[in-house]
């Protein structure tokens, strides 16, 4: 809550362009804005310019942002419509494909080999693999922990199709797994 | 309740909910009714550890991201507005000590010298949020290896009364940047983005000298 009040603060303090409240912004958010345009785009340069898109997107808009939701949640909502149109913008689903292991593959030493038949590793592997959308609501749920509300606004979708997205993202990531020969037993 | 939700068994409604409940971003009504269920139903309590497991890879995953973060520098350089961004205070020591000079009492005669050194420092501060040292942690992220080899192609001394903006504008425009200073005589380090620099870039060098208003003096580096 007090890092919530703290974010709405420097909000206040950018739309009057104040540049040390940008800094702490950056500090606080852009290693999560940039990770989850990351795993959207798939190219670093791509990913990097986009998060500056999002904060300066944020500095213009400061003035109008009405604290609805959290600070965080706000910028992923901008990072999440940057990155689409970026895609769209790129044609990056040709892309998408053909760089599909590129964050998850280290090379193919023999030691990695190994590592790759550890479950947590084909896991994250399959993770890596699904396609942008289920990726990105994984993402949302797991690591940046939004709830279903907050995951509506950011993609702009409705509280169901929330919900049921990530219950068929999970469903193909287990025949993702399966297809590796890990069995969940489930579905 | 949607078309969807009606086709929904009970069961896969609350399978839905399950990534949230492992999280704790359920409402209290929500999390109330998966505990209802798990209680009912040991069976599904199972597929909490799928979730769990599910989140530690997705987490593992993202951190395994290097922190290849974008150089805030360029950010910076555009949100620089001229004659906003740390110009007031600024511009308030500078007109003081042009007030100094414009009645020249003894007093402030002896004053001036000190006022004008202030001026230098004020400048010096408000331009580092425009420095790119090496090591520090603005240089571009990308490139550390190569911006170490880069040398200083001039040093440059600023009009008294430049904003932070337009000398970042300037800057910029240039595809220039700050490197070191203030030296002595309030005097900056710069170069090019890209070295070594091409004969436009030469060219643009000279033509700075011409910024009468950012610009008071070019020196070449040593």
């Amino acid at each position: 809550m007090q890092d919530q009040t703290d974010d709405r603060t420097l909000i206040a303090r950018i739309a009057r362009q104040d540049q040390a409240a940008l800094r702490a912004l950056l500090g606080r958010h852009q290693l999560r804005v940039y990770r989850f345009v990351l795993r959207i785009v798939r190219r670093e340069a791509v990913a990097e310019e986009v998060t500056n898109e999002v904060f300066l997107e944020a500095w213009r808009n400061a003035g109008s942002y009405e604290a609805r939701s959290s600070v965080g949640t706000w910028l992923l909502s901008i990072a999440h419509n940057r990155a689409v149109s970026t895609l769209r913008r790129r044609r990056e689903e040709a892309i998408d494909e053909e760089s599909a292991g590129a964050i998850a593959d280290d090379g193919d030493d023999p030691e990695m080999v190994e590592q790759k038949r550890d479950k947590a590793e084909a896991m994250r592997r399959c993770i890596a693999a699904l396609s942008a959308e289920h990726r990105t609501i994984i993402d949302l749920v797991y690591y940046h922990e939004k709830s279903i509300s907050e995951v509506s606004e950011i993609l702009g979708i409705p509280l169901n199709t929330v919900k049921t997205r990530m219950f068929y993202a999970r469903k193909k990531l287990s025949e993702l797994l399966a297809a590796a020969g890990i069995d969940r037993g489930w579905p | 309740m949607s078309g969807i939700d009606e086709q929904l068994s009970e069961r896969e409604e609350i399978e839905m909910l399950l990534p949230w409940y492992v999280t704790g971003k359920l409402d209290a009504a929500d999390k109330a009714r998966v505990e209802t269920y798990l209680a009912r139903h040991p069976d599904v309590q199972r597929q909490l550890a799928l979730v769990a497991e599910e989140q530690t890879a997705t987490i593992a995953g993202n951190e395994a991201i290097r922190p290849h973060l974008p150089s805030a520098d360029a950010l910076l350089v555009r949100t620089a507005t001229p004659g906003v961004v740390a110009r007031s205070w600024l511009s308030r020591i500078v007109e003081a000590v042009k007030d100094l000079f414009q009645a020249p009492t003894p007093g402030a005669v002896r004053w001036a010298g000190a006022a004008a050194a202030v001026v230098i420092l004020a400048q010096a501060m408000a331009l580092g949020t425009l420095l790119t040292r090496e090591g520090d942690g603005y240089q571009t992220a990308s490139r550390p290896g190569v911006e170490a080899q880069l040398a200083p192609v001039a040093t440059i001394a600023f009009t008294d009364d430049a904003s932070v903006g337009a000398i970042a504008m300037m800057l910029y425009d240039h595809q220039m940047r700050l490197v070191d200073g203030p030296l002595p005589g309030g005097f900056y380090s710069v170069r090019f983005v890209d070295q070594p620099p091409s004969a436009e870039q030469q060219r643009r060098l000279t033509s700075i000298v011409n910024r009468k208003d950012i610009v008071r003096a070019v020196l070449p580096s040593r």
